[in-house]
């Protein structure tokens, strides 16, 4: 019988060690990051050891499965085993299912989850598993189950592992398991660094092209997509030219939009909502669409449901105000190339005629994982000073050593600006 | 079929937009193409290329792109060849939307005797 040590308690491991334990399997948990606490309890309630340092046991005839972007480190006491990241445990334990769409991607992946959970909703019943919580959709409208979930590959076993008749749309970080009828990959860029330094969030692109044996969408304008898609013999789909969307030449924010969306033998007018940034909107659009229509779901493209979403909130949407319009962009995804990409998106598309254009950053819930440098965030602002009046960070900080970040108190909004609202 | 295109920066305020429609206007009385589009670098729509679709999409297939701007700098010599895919010797041919559409690439305004004379001409409206 396979035994398995399970690591990392934080990032799905628990999940994955109880759905392990369930099947009859020994598991052994072993915390990594010393994190213990409820998790921990729960486990040892279930009959599962954790471990928070190896003890000088022998376990050399352990699986040892470990999340993707655990440092080697960890690793190296394991020398001799056999090794599975949890993205590859969790394919070689569920196979193929069906009525799954997993969405990956360093930019990108909540709303192209939403938006493919928003339209796949007006003919099926959906669970939806994204960084913005575990909701159930129906005919376009969302009802929240939970908020404590997670992205993991790990999080993604416990759903797979629960009886449901839904169709399941699943975001998550880090890859995808490669168990589902379509695999996303919205976006390579930004890279980031893994494994405490030691590699890329490509290698996590790379096991997406490893793992899923069917459908796959990529974005034929991200490069490093194409070179690794090229590097298997899988079944591609390329947004931009498999399915294209074109827009008008005057876009105005708050502003409704039209705009086609082109594929083979298949031609959509739709209106897009001005309650969203339409432009930041397009990929998740495509891989949507290009998505229903690997699903043959062509009749839900051609219903044109895509004039009745109003964008996920807080992602790049548009709030017009008495006397001012807002416009909020918070993910957990926040870094100075985020609010670079955001601020650009609307240098370089949109009318810009405000008064002031204030921006305004909140960093209050910043996770262990994803520190801000503030002085970095600072010069990014600075980058953007030809259309940013005022710079604003929430919090106390040593607001001297910034150039451009000022205390948030500071801020004043006037008839006919324009305010964004940045963070996580 | 001939166009062009008058690039400029964009702004946050409106006359810079309102300014390159009335220029424009009053190229058309010189240029002896008959498509005259539009766009700019920033800011403002609509963007370079969408006055290159628009143009096209008229018929142009010969597409003169003029920087409405006094000097060379970082602007004309990388952005606006960057937002087009680019020049070689000022020039190059583009596919757009599976036309061929061939690009000229014109020098900004420079120090030229006639600009001279247009800022004598605001001097002496303050006399």
């Amino acid at each position: 019988m396979n035994k398995f040590i399970v690591l990392d308690i934080n990032h799905g491991g628990n999940y994955l060690a109880a759905i392990l334990k369930n099947c009859g399997y020994e598991v052994i948990v072993y915390d990594i990051y010393k994190k213990g606490g409820i998790i921990r309890q729960e486990l040892e309630n279930k009959n599962i050891k954790v471990l928070d340092s190896l003890d000088g046991a022998d376990y050399t005839d352990y699986i040892i499965s470990y999340p993707i972007h655990c440092p080697d480190f960890f690793l190296s006491s394991f020398s001799k085993n056999k090794k599975l990241t949890h993205h590859e445990l969790i394919k070689l334990h569920f196979k193929n299912k069906k009525n799954v769409v997993e969405i990956t991607g360093s930019k990108g992946k909540t709303t192209t989850a939403h938006l493919l959970a928003f339209l796949l909703s007006f003919e099926e019943d959906i669970l939806l598993n994204s960084s913005v919580g575990f909701e159930k959709f129906h005919k376009g409208t969302p009802y929240k189950i939970f908020s404590n979930n997670s992205i993991s590959a790990g999080y993604t076993a416990k759903i797979l592992s629960e009886p449901h008749t839904e169709y399941l749309i699943l975001e998550e970080s880090l890859g995808v398991c490669g168990i589902s009828d379509i695999s996303i990959l919205t976006s390579t860029y930004p890279i980031y660094p893994i494994k405490g330094g030691n590699s890329t969030s490509l290698e996590a692109k790379k096991q997406l092209f490893k793992l899923s044996d069917r459908a796959i969408i990529i974005d034929s304008k991200d490069k490093i997509a194409n070179e690794l898609a090229n590097n298997y013999n899988k079944e591609i789909f390329r947004i931009w030219e498999d399915i294209k969307i074109d827009l008008p030449d005057h876009l105005e924010i708050g502003n409704d939009i039209n705009s086609t969306i082109y594929s083979e033998n298949l031609e959509i007018n739709s209106k897009l909502h001005g309650s969203y940034l339409a432009v930041g909107y397009l990929n998740p659009i495509l891989f949507s669409t290009m998505a229903l229509k690997i699903l043959n779901k062509i009749s839900l493209i051609k219903s044109n449901y895509l004039n009745d979403f109003r964008g996920v909130p807080n992602r790049l949407s548009v709030i017009k105000e008495t006397n001012y319009t807002k416009i909020i962009d918070k993910s957990g995804g926040f870094s100075e190339d985020s609010l670079r990409y955001t601020l650009s998106l609307l240098k370089k598309n949109y009318d810009m005629f405000y008064k002031n254009i204030n921006l305004i950053i909140n960093l209050t819930n910043t996770s262990h994982c994803q520190k801000i440098d503030l002085h970095s965030l600072d010069k990014a602002v600075g980058e953007f000073s030809n259309i940013i009046d005022n710079a604003f960070l929430i919090g106390n900080n040593d607001f001297e050593t910034f150039k451009y970040l000022k205390n948030s108190a500071e801020l004043n909004i006037h008839n006919g600006d324009l305010l964004i609202e940045c963070g996580k | 079929m001939k166009g062009a295109i008058l690039v400029g920066h964009g702004s946050r305020l409106s006359y810079n937009k309102e300014l390159l429609i009335k220029l424009s206007e009053i190229f058309k009385e010189y240029f002896d193409g008959k498509i005259i589009e539009i766009g700019f670098m920033e800011m403002n729509t609509p963007k370079i290329m969408d006055a290159v679709r628009s143009a096209a999409k008229k018929g142009a297939d010969e597409l003169y792109i003029i920087p409405v701007f006094l000097a060379k700098g970082v602007h004309t010599t990388e952005d606006i060849p960057n937002e087009v895919g680019g020049f070689q010797n000022g020039k190059s041919i583009i596919d757009v939307d599976g036309k061929k559409v061939k690009l000229i690439y014109c020098e900004p305004i420079g120090p030229d005797r006639r600009i001279a004379e247009i800022l004598w001409d605001r001097v002496q409206e303050k006399y």
